[in-house]
Parts: C-alpha cells; sequence; structure tokens
C-alpha cells in the first residue's frame, strides 16, 4: 500500500512538475512543493499507522470546552 | 496577477446556488432530531433570517466588482490583517470538503456498499471533483442546470408516487417545540445549508452581469427553500415519527414506494440525487479552496495547486470524523457556534468598513 502510494505521488509529480517550470512559475512551485509535501507527509503518517488527530477535535476543545458556547 | 478569465451567467449562478444548497438536503438529517416535525417551521424561520444577511453579501460583491473575497480582505483590512481573515476563509472552506466528501462515503458505507472500505468513495469522489476544478467553474456552472433539474425531476416523481403513503397527521403536534430546541434548529438551518451562500464572494466577481446577482442570489436560496421544504413534507408525511431514527429519511422514504409490486425498491434514486448534488457542492468548495490559496499567495494559475490539496482532502476526509454520530454530534452543536464570526460578523464588518472608506475618500 505504502509503495503503491509512492508510486502514485512520484508518478502525479513527474506529470506536473515539468508542466509548472516549463511556465517558469517559480513562486508557484514553491507553493506546489509546500503543500505537496504536506500531503505527502500527512498520507505516509496515515498509511504506516501513525493516530493523527482530528482538527475537528481542537475545534471542539476551542468552542465547547474553552469557551462554552456549544448546545446541549 | 494575470487570470484565467471565466464568465458565468446570471441564471448559471441560480443553477449554483440551488446545488449547493440540495447538497446540504440530505447530510441535514439529524436536524429532524432536533425540530422533530416542526423543522419545516424551522426551516422557513432560518430563511427568513438569512435575507438579511443575503443582502449584506450581495452588496459587498457589488462594491468591490470584479474583486473575490481574498482580494477584498485584502484591501479593506489591509495586507497582514486582511491575510490572516483570509487564512480564516481558506480554513473554513477547507473543512468543508472533507467533511462532506466523509459524510457520501459513510452514506454508501452504511446504506449501499457495506462491505467495502470508505476510502474508495472518498478517492474516486475526491477525483471526480478535482477533475471538475481543473476544468473551471464555467464548466461547473454549465453543468450544474441539468444535475439541478435530475434532483427535481427525481423528487417530484417520487413525490406523486409516495402521495398515498402521506398523512397530514404526522405533522401533530404543531408548534411543540421548545425555545432552545427552536434557536438550536434555526441556528443549524443559517449555519449550514443558507450560510454557506458566502462562498459565492468567491465566484460573483465571475458573473456576467453585476446587477444581476442580487436578483439571481435571491432566487436561487428562494427556489431552494422550496425544495428543501417539499422534502421535509416528504419525509415527515410518509415517514411520520420514525423520521427521527434514519440515517437518511429522503432514503427510507423512497423504499416505501410500491406501485403494484413492480415499482419497487427506487431508493437508489435518492443515491443519485445525493451522489450529484455533493458534488455541485464539493466542487464548489474545492473550486473556491484552491483559488483562495492561489489568489492569497498571488499565483498566477490555481490549477496547479489542485494535486496536492486533493490529496490533502483525501486525507482529511479520513481523519475527521470517526463515525456518523460524531460528525451529527460536531455539526448540530459546535459547528453552528463556529461558524459565526466568518458568516456573520467578518462580513457585517466588511461592509462598514468599505462604507467608511468610500466616504472618508
Amino acid at each position: 500500500m505504502i509503495f503503491l502510494f509512492i508510486l502514485v505521488f512520484f508518478s502525479l509529480l513527474a506529470v506536473e512538475v515539468p508542466k509548472i517550470t516549463k511556465d517558469q512559475d517559480w513562486a508557484g512551485l514553491k507553493v506546489y512543493s509546500v503543500f505537496m509535501l504536506l500531503a505527502f507527509i500527512l498520507c505516509i503518517l496515515q498509511l504506516i499507522g501513525v493516530k493523527l488527530p482530528s482538527p475537528v477535535k481542537g475545534i471542539v476543545f476551542l468552542v465547547r470546552d474553552l469557551l462554552h458556547l456549544n448546545y446541549t | 496577477v494575470k487570470k484565467e478569465i471565466e464568465y458565468i451567467s446570471s441564471s448559471q449562478l441560480i443553477y449554483l446556488i440551488i446545488g449547493i444548497i440540495q447538497g446540504s438536503t440530505l447530510t441535514l438529517s439529524f436536524v429532524y432530531s432536533i425540530a422533530k416535525q416542526d423543522t419545516w417551521l424551522v426551516m422557513i424561520v432560518g430563511f427568513i433570517v438569512t435575507m438579511p444577511l443575503l443582502i449584506f453579501y450581495v452588496s459587498i460583491s457589488k462594491r468591490f466588482p470584479g474583486k473575490n473575497l481574498i482580494e477584498i480582505n485584502e484591501k479593506v483590512y489591509g495586507k497582514f490583517l486582511g491575510s490572516t481573515i483570509s487564512i480564516l476563509y481558506i480554513a473554513y472552506f477547507l473543512l468543508i470538503v472533507p467533511y462532506n466528501t466523509r459524510y457520501m462515503a459513510d452514506f454508501f458505507n452504511i446504506l449501499v456498499f457495506p462491505d467495502t472500505p470508505t476510502i474508495v468513495f472518498i478517492i474516486l469522489f475526491v477525483f471526480i471533483c478535482s477533475w471538475a476544478v481543473r476544468e473551471g467553474i464555467e464548466v461547473i456552472a454549465r453543468c450544474s442546470p441539468v444535475l439541478v433539474f435530475i434532483s427535481f425531476v427525481v423528487t417530484g416523481v417520487t413525490i406523486l408516487l409516495l402521495l398515498g403513503e402521506m398523512k397530514l397527521s404526522n405533522f401533530l403536534p404543531v408548534l411543540q417545540l421548545n425555545i432552545k430546541q427552536f434557536v438550536q434548529g434555526t441556528h443549524i438551518m443559517i449555519a449550514i445549508p443558507f450560510g454557506e451562500i458566502i462562498v459565492f464572494l468567491m465566484i460573483n466577481c465571475n458573473v456576467k452581469d453585476v446587477d444581476e446577482i442580487k436578483r439571481s442570489t435571491i432566487w436561487g436560496l428562494v427556489i431552494s427553500t422550496l425544495y428543501m421544504i417539499i422534502i421535509v413534507i416528504r419525509s415527515v408525511t410518509s415517514l411520520g415519527i420514525l423520521t427521527l431514527n434514519h440515517v437518511s429519511p429522503s432514503y427510507q422514504v423512497l423504499q416505501l414506494i410500491n406501485v403494484g409490486n413492480i415499482l419497487t425498491r427506487l431508493e437508489s434514486f435518492t443515491i443519485i440525487v445525493f451522489m450529484i448534488t455533493i458534488f455541485i457542492k464539493v466542487s464548489i468548495f474545492f473550486y473556491a479552496t484552491v483559488l483562495s490559496i492561489a489568489e492569497l499567495f498571488k499565483l498566477p494559475s490555481y490549477k496547479i495547486l489542485i494535486t496536492p490539496l486533493a490529496i490533502i482532502m483525501i486525507s482529511l476526509s479520513v481523519l475527521i470524523s470517526e463515525n456518523v454520530v460524531e460528525a451529527s454530534y460536531v455539526a448540530a452543536n459546535i459547528y453552528p457556534i463556529l461558524v459565526i464570526p466568518i458568516q456573520i460578523l467578518i462580513p457585517i464588518l466588511t461592509l462598514i468598513l468599505a462604507r467608511k472608506e468610500i466616504k472618508a475618500t
């Protein structure tokens, strides 16, 4: 599964990066690589079985436990 | 910043708004457990409260023609504060896409394909949506009338077939809500289907005729509210108090149809409607996310960000909630409070500041 993901990921990179460099869009390449790195880290962590906290848990903590503003 | 200029007509805007609110209709089944048989009342009150809000949104986009939300934020609040507020909006758009994707996948997993892992639906769905976003808003806008029309036809036909099952007495007793249920139900209606129209601040700059935006938005809201009320009437009159117990009342309703033992098991039509309406909603929000990130970093094209964002969306959809119960709890109790600043306070503040600025100059 991890191997499959890495294969798909790098084939996506191989298709998309030449397109961006051809347009000489260097700012775009920077943002693209930051988000791609983020996506890679998120997926790999999930694939090797790390239990990542859900962002919604943080929101629930903020609204319910910190601000005490929820219904019920 | 060079932009790909895509134009949508004002009638396509109506269909986009109907599509986005229809997409919320089926995910809103948890409202039935709060407002019970008076859901229709909560909907109407929510609609009335949303109207002034809608006027605010429309006047913002009228005051800054050809500018989207991120540009407006930067112009009104300055560079630093504007970017902070823009990041807030990006986070909001980014939250809605995985939430709806996950809801769709859970729906399939629970009711249709119990043995297939959820991730399969998530990957396929995000792939289709990112494809639509890659083609641009013009394509999404052009396909929306067809998709909206399909769901109207399905709803109309099923209502005709269900006429025998409907009992108006299921609405009784009317007005048995206490004040907390009423406020919560109305607030959910404002936050989830109607308040999401704020995403059109990213799209209104593509509408050809700026003066038509107000009319189209109001018409879209009116038609989609009528549609939602019809759906609620269909569910409540045919299922009665059982509406509260189902994951998706619209799905259960169609199981009741039995015309001479020939026309049965029509619930697959709900699945079609569900797919296409969620598709419009997720595509629009995905488009808004990608466009606003590109606009924040001043990129010439948003299209390069689609692939990384799609992978992040898939990953977040898996993370975002453990099950439907948790998702419904958050959507019913936490989410309406969370989006008050995003949907109500910041737009009003933007409008006030924009007015002052124009007076000062």
